[in-house]
C-alpha cells in the first residue's frame, strides 16, 4: 500500500519539483545568526534591565553586607528616588583547602538543611526563566505524580536557592559505600537550581513536541571554590570525575560495581566568552563501549568576578533499555554555555 | 558547533532537503510554504544538532516541519524567512507533461482537501512509510488518534480520487 502511494506521488511530482533556494551554506549561516541573535537579544535585555535590577537589590539592603533569607518582594517603586550608589560589593573568595586530593576521598555535605531564596537568587531565577522562555520551541513540563504532566509557568517555576555546602571526608570510598567522616573544615555558599524539587526528579524538557526528561542543574560557585585544576572535586576511583578538572582530557578505564574496564570517553573544549569569560565544555560518555551509556555534559563559565557558573546534565542512552531509549542530554554544551553566559555575575555569599 | 559536527549537518542538509521539501509540500500543497517550513526546520535543527544527531534526526526535523505547517498557533505567526536573498523563492513547477500535471492534481489536490492533521497522518503513514507509533510521536498525539485520523483521511480520499488513481493505489483506500 505504502509503496503504491509513494510511487504514485513520485511519478506525479517527477520533473515538476521546483528548484530550491536552500543550501547548506545558507542554513549554516542562518543557524549561526539565530544562535548569536538569541544570545545578543538576551544580552541586550540584560543591559537594559541591569540598572533596575541592581537598584532593586540595593533598595532591599542598601549598604548591607547580608541579604534577607526570605524571598524578596517587589521593591524600589518608581516613585522612590534611587539610593545613592554604594561601592560595588566585592565577591569574597572561598579558596579550596589544601588537602590530599590524590589519596583521600571527600564529598560535599550541607552545613544546614535550609535552602533559602535571596535577592540574588530571585534575579537568577528570573534570568533563567527568561532564557528558557526565549528558547524557541522549548517548553518545560512537570510530572504531577499520577502519570500526567503540567506545563511549567513562571508562577510555578522552581527558583534558585542559596545553600551552604561543607566538605567532609568519605571514610569508605569503595563503590556502593559511603561513610561520613569528619568535616574538612571548609564551607562554601552556592546558588543552586536543580530543575525541580531535586536533581533526580526534574522537569521534562519538550523540544518541538519531543519530551526529554533527562536531568539538568545550574549551580553558581563563589570565587575560588570551583577550580579548573585537578581533583577539585572528590576523588573516587570507582566513578568518573569531571575531566575538565584534569589536564589532557584523556579517556580512561576504571572499575565500578564489580565490573572492570568501563570506559569514560571525554570530549573537552575551552574557549573565551564575549566578555573574556573562560568557558569550559566537557562531555563524558560513561560505559561508552557497552549496550547502554550515560552521557554527562558540563559547561563552566568563569565570570569576571571569579565565580563559576556550572550547568550540567546527564542522560541515559541505550537501545536495549525499556526506558529513556535513545535519549540524549537536555542541552548541548554550547547551549549550556549560552545559558551560563546569560546569568549575571552576582555576589555569592 | 564543532567542525566535524557541522560537516555532518551540512551532509544532512545536502542529502535530505529534497525529500523534506516534498514531504512538506504534501502536507501543505504549496511549494513556497513547504520551502519556508523546511528552511525553518533546518535552521532550528542547526542549533539542536548535537542533541538531535544522538536520537533520530529525520523524525526530529519532520516534527518541526509538522509543527510549523500544522499547528494553528504557529500558523498564526508563520512568516517567510529568506536566507538566500532570492525574494522570488523557488521557481514555480512547470508542466512538462500535460498528463502528468493532471495526475498530480488528482492526488495532491485530493490530499489538500483533507484537514491538516488528517493530511499529515496520511502522508506520514503512507508516503513516509512510518509506523503508527512514530507517526504519533511526530504529531504529538496518541496512536489511537493516528489510526483515527488515517482512517478518516483515507475515507475522504476514497471519495475524491479518480478511478485511475485509485487503481494505482491499490489497497490504500480499502
Amino acid at each position: 500500500m505504502t509503496k503504491d502511494m509513494g510511487s504514485v506521488v513520485s511519478r506525479e511530482l517527477e520533473g515538476s519539483i521546483p528548484a530550491s533556494g536552500i543550501t547548506a551554506d545558507g542554513i549554516v549561516r542562518a543557524g549561526r545568526r539565530r544562535m548569536v541573535g538569541r544570545r545578543l537579544g538576551f544580552g541586550g535585555l540584560f543591559l537594559t534591565g541591569a540598572a533596575a535590577l541592581t537598584a532593586g537589590i540595593l533598595a532591599i539592603q542598601p549598604g548591607s553586607g547580608s541579604l534577607p533569607a526570605a524571598s524578596p518582594s517587589a521593591s524600589g517603586s518608581a516613585e522612590e528616588s534611587p539610593p545613592p550608589a554604594p561601592p560595588q560589593e566585592e565577591q569574597q573568595a572561598f579558596p579550596l583547602p589544601d588537602l590530599d586530593w590524590e589519596n583521600d576521598s571527600y564529598d560535599w555535605g550541607y552545613a544546614d538543611s535550609t535552602d533559602v531564596e535571596t535577592a540574588e537568587t530571585a534575579i537568577l531565577t528570573e534570568r533563567l526563566w527568561q532564557w528558557i522562555s526565549d528558547y524557541e520551541g522549548l517548553e518545560l513540563l512537570e510530572y504531577d505524580g499520577s502519570g500526567g504532566s503540567e506545563p511549567v509557568t513562571r508562577e510555578n517555576f522552581h527558583p534558585f536557592q542559596r545553600t551552604v555546602q561543607k566538605l567532609v571526608e568519605d571514610l569508605a570510598p569503595e563503590p556502593g559505600d559511603f561513610s561520613l567522616g569528619p568535616d574538612a573544615g571548609y564551607e562554601r555558599p552556592i546558588y543552586l537550581w536543580a530543575g525541580g524539587a531535586s536533581y533526580s526528579s526534574g522537569y521534562a524538557w519538550r523540544f518541538d513536541g519531543a519530551d526529554n526528561d533527562a536531568q539538568i542543574g545550574v549551580t553558581i560557585y563563589p570565587k575560588g571554590s570551583y577550580l579548573p585544576g585537578p581533583k577539585s572535586v572528590r576523588s573516587m576511583p570507582s566513578t568518573w570525575d569531571v575531566r575538565h578538572l584534569v589536564a589532557g582530557c584523556e579517556d580512561y578505564r576504571f572499575d565500578s560495581q564489580g565490573r572492570t574496564g568501563k570506559l569514560a570517553d571525554f570530549s573537552c573544549e575551552e574557549k573565551d566568552g564575549p566578555d573574556g569569560e573562560r568557558i569550559l565544555m566537557v562531555e563524558c560518555v560513561f560505559n561508552a563501549e557497552s549496550e547502554w551509556a550515560q552521557t554527562m555534559v558540563t559547561a563552566v563559565v568563569y565570570q569576571p568576578n571569579g565565580n563559576a557558573v556550572v550547568v550540567d546534565g546527564y542522560a541515559v542512552d541505550g537501545e536495549n533499555l525499556p526506558f529513556k531509549t535513545g535519549m540524549g542530554p537536555v542541552l548541548t554544551g554550547e547551549e549550556m554555555a549560552d545559558l551560563a553566559l546569560s546569568l549575571p555575575d552576582l555576589v555569592v555569599k | 558547533m564543532r567542525a566535524e559536527h557541522e560537516a555532518e549537518f551540512r551532509e544532512f542538509v545536502t542529502g535530505r532537503t529534497e525529500r523534506l521539501r516534498v514531504f512538506a509540500y504534501l502536507c501543505c500543497g504549496d511549494w513556497h510554504r513547504a520551502e519556508d517550513a523546511v528552511q525553518t526546520a533546518l535552521i532550528r535543527l542547526y542549533g539542536a544538532w548535537n542533541r538531535a544527531r544522538k536520537i533520530s534526526v529525520d523524525p526530529y526535523v519532520r516534527r518541526i516541519i509538522v509543527n510549523v505547517l500544522i499547528d494553528e498557533h504557529r500558523l498564526s505567526w508563520f512568516r517567510r524567512v529568506n536566507i538566500g536573498g532570492d525574494e522570488a523563492g523557488p521557481a514555480r513547477a512547470t508542466a512538462v507533461d500535460g498528463q502528468r500535471t493532471d495526475q498530480r492534481l488528482m492526488l495532491t489536490e485530493a490530499l489538500q482537501h483533507l484537514p491538516r492533521r488528517q493530511r499529515a497522518a496520511v502522508v506520514l503513514r503512507f508516503w513516509e512509510d512510518l509506523p503508527v507509533e512514530q507517526t504519533a510521536q511526530i504529531m504529538g498525539c496518541s496512536t489511537g488518534a493516528v489510526k483515527n485520523l488515517t482512517m478518516r483521511g483515507l475515507a475522504t480520499l476514497r471519495g475524491l480520487l479518480t478511478d485511475s488513481v485509485l487503481d494505482d493505489i491499490q489497497g490504500a483506500t480499502s
